[in-house]
């Protein structure tokens, strides 16, 4: 025992061990937020969509306990034993209450695992590949669907760093120098996945969704990359934990209410950085291929665009890597606009002097309650608004944002000039 | 001319920048799903509903209450209240179902029986549930008033062979049914 | 990390990239070519990130695979190009062929041999690195050198972050903006033309 905790001790001791062990456990944790918040935001669109026209949603799905006859127990022990246990008489309120919520039928889960019960539907069914298809590139489309995106998670941080006997841990899988760039790169990668399941499919609609998803991703890409350029003037980095870490300081780009953000410089510079907001928001709505701007898989002209084809997993995982493609895109959003991980108000560097990890703890919740928040800001736009034309889209990209960002740029230049 | 010129509306350049309306836009949706989560959605009165929004959990609550009058569901024979069968298997029904559920084979009436002058009466009567659209047509086309549209709307077979019904189970779903049919008296 | 590994990595990655390399040319489907071409440039922009230069690295993934490649793919797919006919050539054909390829071999291999410490075996990186003055030729504000060379064959600097120097955008962006200023808005006007000027003979001539 002694010896194998010492062992651990000297790899962990060795910084380079060090760095790759944190690096995987953080890699895991990543991805398994991300798989996990794209089961989330697929339970938060079907129920916020619900709500918005007035219905439920899917609320059923739960656990049934008839699942624990195998183990020996009859259907409704469970309940009459834990309210003879808290000591409710079998006919009370609280029984009635309990009987009326269905705990005596099932484990409530408010329709969360509705989701994963879809998955395994998905993964049980045929799996139908025509016989005209190019299999190759048609099997491969998927997958550079889904990859991209899981890979582009890898610079956002999700805390501030902390310590450890061993040394610094920096909460973000990669912390590299180009934050927002590989994000861009490699999430405008999966447009790869779109065409060549569009090609490969070798039929009509498909092959229009393709080419649709091709010309849309290249002219938004051009949008993003220039909308930002205003936020990346203003911190002076392209490295997202330090642009995260000034506006812990500093006040969030869309909230400067602390520390620097209360000067008459930050809320001039709140015009620009606004509009440049807007329109990085839309851009991520374009590049994630949600509505109103989901041309390549437009149902009302397009069949089922790109995937018409596909069936079982291969279909599911064109579904997982749109829904993966939105948390990247929230969580851009989230890090570069609304503060990434930071708390605000001062109470992140408060937090750090009372405990290091009790503040990586509290950002980490910090930053996904937001992502939540900017999930659900995507689904409530779904559901508001329609689809827009195609002219209409490739005309608000070329002709408006691209412009309007330009000007964006050069506003904040001056803005700055003058400020310094 | 084989178009019609739409005039579309002009547009303000405030509503041409679009953030306004948008928002607009999103906050009607919000308002509706803030009172569909709080269960007050409006108009949730005439629907009669329950829960979240205006829907009626199913299971747990019916709308067989709420149900019209002219509801139509399952058909169903019916006998007169002097226990009568009131079908006389004259086929009316097999002939205008449009989906061909209806099958009947016909049969003669017992003399000794209180209505001889009837002379046929189905020997089998069978619908299949499963070709059944609902649409009523044997209701209308039914001179002896002997088959009605039931509100019976829960159909969940486990077989399909169960959905064929027979005169035994369209019978007992009919019922008696009230007012008296003299046509057949041996008075007439 | 063993210097040993990152040239495992290096040999492994140009290896990788040279095999794709050859299939865009020896591929018959312009589909698999094209895609073999982004594989190839992934491979490369990974090789540079391997040396540190992560800028460089990415913006060959979001300028080339991202976005010139996916036109290629793009253009490709509307003109619904056949798989391409092996064509049987000429001896003249051939001797073109090899002739060219000669010369442009010939040109690599003189560059190659020019770059500094070639002569002696050594990473030209690293030399450069060494001598950092003579990045920044004719600058008068002399480039602060990162805080420990991040050159290839030593520790990949991906790896090592707290090695990690100043980031490489910040020196591409000095260098481009303000010694090459110039040469720089040069080259995008004449971009700006190429532009123009395929509008100008794409776009259809209204006569009525």
């Amino acid at each position: 025992m002694e010896t194998i905790l010492t062992w651990c001790c000297d790899v962990l001791r060795n910084p380079q061990w060090f760095y790759l062990i944190t690096t995987v456990l953080k890699l895991a944790l990543v991805f398994a937020v991300i798989l996990a918040f794209v089961v989330l935001s697929v339970w938060i669109e079907r129920r916020v969509a619900g709500w918005i026209q007035d219905r439920p949603g899917p609320n059923r799905a739960g656990l049934p306990l008839f699942l624990l006859k195998p183990f020996g127990s009859k259907e409704k022990q469970p309940l009459s034993k834990l309210l003879q246990f808290f000591g409710c008489p079998p006919d009370g309120v609280v029984a009635r209450l309990c009987r009326w919520l269905r705990f005596d039928r099932e484990i409530p889960t408010f329709g969360l695992i509705q989701p994963c019960l879809d998955g395994g539907k998905l993964f049980l069914k045929q799996e139908i590949t025509p016989k005209y298809v190019r299999t190759f590139y048609f099997i491969l489309a998927p997958m550079l669907v889904l990859g991209p995106p899981l890979v582009a998670a890898a610079v956002v941080p999700f805390a501030s760093g902390a310590g450890t006997p061993f040394g610094h841990i920096d909460m973000c899988v990669a912390n590299l120098d180009i934050g927002p760039l590989w994000v861009f790169a490699v999430s405008g990668l999966s447009v790869y996945g779109l065409t060549l399941a569009g090609w490969s499919s070798n039929s009509k609609y498909p092959f229009l969704g393709g080419l649709r998803a091709t010309a849309q991703f290249i002219s938004y890409e051009v949008a993003m990359g220039l909308s930002v350029i205003p936020l990346l003037m203003v911190y002076g980095t392209l490295n997202l934990q330090e642009i995260v870490q000034s506006q812990a300081d500093g006040g969030w780009t869309l909230l400067p209410l602390w520390g620097e953000g209360l000067s008459l410089q930050r809320w001039v510079l709140f015009l620009p950085l606004g509009i440049s907001f807007l329109m990085f928001a839309t851009c991520i709505f374009a590049e994630a291929n949600r509505t109103p701007f989901d041309m390549a898989e437009c149902e009302t002209d397009l069949v089922g665009g790109y995937h018409t084809e596909y069936s079982s997993m291969k279909f599911a995982s064109f579904f997982m890597g749109e829904y993966a493609a939105m948390v990247i895109g929230s969580a851009m959003v989230v890090t570069l606009f609304l503060g990434g991980w930071s708390i605000g108000f001062g109470a992140d560097a408060w937090l750090a002097n009372c405990n290091e990890w009790l503040a990586v703890l509290c950002q980490f919740a910090m930053f996904l309650v937001k992502l939540l928040a900017f999930i659900f800001f995507f689904v409530w736009v779904r559901w508001t608004l329609p689809r827009f034309r195609w002219d209409q889209v490739m005309k608000l990209c070329w002709l408006v944002f691209i412009e309007l960002a330009v000007v964006n740029i050069v506003l904040t230049a001056v803005i700055l000039y003058f400020v310094h | 001319m084989s178009y019609i010129p739409i005039k579309r509306p002009k547009f303000s350049l405030l509503d041409r920048i679009y953030v306004v309306e948008l928002a607009k836009g999103l906050w009607i949706t919000l308002r509706h799903l803030v009172l569909s989560v709080m269960g007050k959605s409006r108009s949730r009165k005439d629907f009669n509903s329950k829960g979240v929004g205006i829907c009626m959990p199913f299971p747990e609550q019916r709308w067989d209450a709420h149900l019209p009058s002219y509801y139509r569901g399952a058909p169903s024979l019916v006998r007169g209240e002097d226990g009568r069968e009131r079908c006389v298997s004259c086929q009316l029904c097999e002939f205008i179902c449009p989906a061909r559920a209806i099958r009947v084979v016909p049969g003669s009436v017992d003399p000794s029986s209180p209505t001889p002058k009837q002379e046929k009466a189905p020997l089998e009567f069978e619908i299949d549930m499963l070709r059944c659209i609902y649409c009523g047509m044997c209701q209308e086309v039914c001179p002896e008033q002997a088959i009605f549209l039931s509100n019976q709307y829960l159909l969940t077979l486990t077989d399909r062979s169960k959905a064929v019904r027979t005169k035994e189970d369209l019978y007992r779903l009919g019922g008696t049914r009230k007012g008296l049919i003299n046509k057949w008296n041996q008075y007439k | 990390m063993d210097p040993a590994i990152s040239a495992i990595i290096f040999y492994v990655l140009a290896a990788a990239a040279l095999l794709s390399a050859v299939g865009v040319v020896a591929l018959r489907n312009p589909i698999s070519c094209a895609l073999s071409m982004a594989l190839c440039f992934g491979f490369v922009a990974a090789i540079f990130f391997g040396m540190g230069a992560s800028f460089i690295g990415i913006a060959q993934i979001i300028i080339y695979a991202g976005a010139v490649l996916v036109l290629f793919l793009f253009i490709t797919m509307m003109l619904d190009v056949k798989q391409e006919e092996p064509v049987s050539g000429s001896f003249w054909f051939c001797i073109t062929g090899v002739v060219a390829a000669g010369m442009l071999a010939g040109v690599f291999c003189t560059a190659s041999l020019r770059l500094p410490g070639a002569m002696d075996g050594r990473c030209p990186v690293h030399v450069l690195v060494e001598n950092l003055g003579e990045l920044s030729v004719g600058n008068k504000t002399q480039v602060t050198p990162p805080a420990s060379p991040p050159p290839y064959g030593g520790a990949l600097p991906a790896l090592c972050p707290e090695k990690h120097g100043s980031s490489d955008a910040r020196l591409l962006g000095e260098n481009l903006f303000s010694h090459y200023s110039i040469t720089f808005v040069i080259l995008s006007f004449a971009l700006l033309a190429g532009a123009v000027g395929a509008v100008a003979l794409g776009r259809k001539l209204h006569r009525d």
